[in-house]
């Protein structure tokens, strides 16, 4: 009798200690994937901003109109690059950690690869255009 | 320029370079085996407010009110006037791509911590945007070395 009473009661702590530890587990997993999902929307909303960057440093000196909106609108071109820059990067990663599903490693770095790609490739690209527009136009 | 502007300048450059060699270090301790998260943490918040430092109030302004106005026309007279028009023009574009960088690998440091060694690949890419942080950060120094002696000249 008293064997089975002690049985009985380690079987019972034990299985509230196996709950307990699966519901931190679970905790966890939804921190884990809390913070996954932060980082990938940042990767997003960075890689966003580097095309950005980009197409609105080349399209606004190919197109003067668009340079004198940002003129008008942010008192200088340079001003409203930043500006819309960092909208984009907060409109981006807010959409992102919205509307994206389960974050994990494997996806964000995957996004990094390309945010990478598109530094290295965006770096040459500006200069590039400048060198054209400046001495070879 | 005035004294108020010479300040504004001198934090530019100081936040901007503090910034980019803080980010050469998260670079290098992320390649070693055990990174010590200390230092990582530091020097990623540290060097990602100093290149904000550097972009908005201290840079930002002195480029605004001052570059154009005063700076450009005395480049665009001279001898070489594609330090301007190349050189200028891009590390001032080029540069925004700093501070989105710096905070993205912050996030990565301070939301993984300690269990960063557990994620190799994701610790060697946050290594490899770090690299790129003080590639270009240090390109775009020599940029400003070229362009101040420039228009100093």
């Amino acid at each position: 009798m008293l064997d089975f009473e002690i049985n009985s009661s380690e079987f019972i702590s034990g299985e509230t200690i196996s709950s307990k530890s699966e519901g931190l587990r679970i905790e966890n997993m939804e921190n884990d994937n809390t913070k996954l999902k932060i980082i990938y929307a940042a990767t997003l909303g960075t890689i966003a901003v580097v095309v950005f960057i980009v197409a609105i440093t080349i399209g606004a000196d190919l197109y003067l109109p668009l340079k004198d909106w940002l003129k008008n609108v942010f008192s200088h071109h340079w001003v409203g690059k930043s500006v819309l820059s960092a909208i984009i990067f907060g409109v981006i990663a807010f959409l992102t950690m919205i509307f994206s599903g389960q974050a994990s490693e494997e996806k964000i770095n995957k996004a990094l690869k390309i945010l990478i790609w598109l530094v290295i490739l965006g770096s040459p690209a500006i200069i590039g255009f400048f060198i054209w527009e400046a001495l070879l136009k | 320029m005035s004294a108020f502007l010479s300040v504004f300048l001198i934090i530019h450059v100081i936040f901007g370079v503090v910034g980019i060699f803080l980010f050469g270090g998260v670079a290098l301790n992320l390649l070693k085996q055990k990174p010590s998260f200390k230092i990582l943490k530091w020097f990623s918040l540290l060097g990602f407010l100093g290149l904000m430092i550097s972009w908005t109030i201290s840079g930002g302004y002195y480029y605004v009110t001052y570059y154009g106005k005063a700076i450009k026309p005395i480049i665009q007279a001279g001898a070489t006037p594609w330090v301007h028009s190349v050189i200028m023009e891009t590390k001032e574009h080029i540069f925004l791509f700093l501070p989105f960088l710096a905070f993205l690998t912050m996030l990565i440091i301070w939301l993984n911590k300690e269990s960063l060694i557990e994620k190799p690949r994701l610790k060697n890419m946050a290594a490899i945007v770090s690299f790129l942080i003080m590639v270009i950060g240090i390109a775009i120094i020599l940029a400003g070395i070229l362009i101040s002696g420039t228009a100093s000249r």
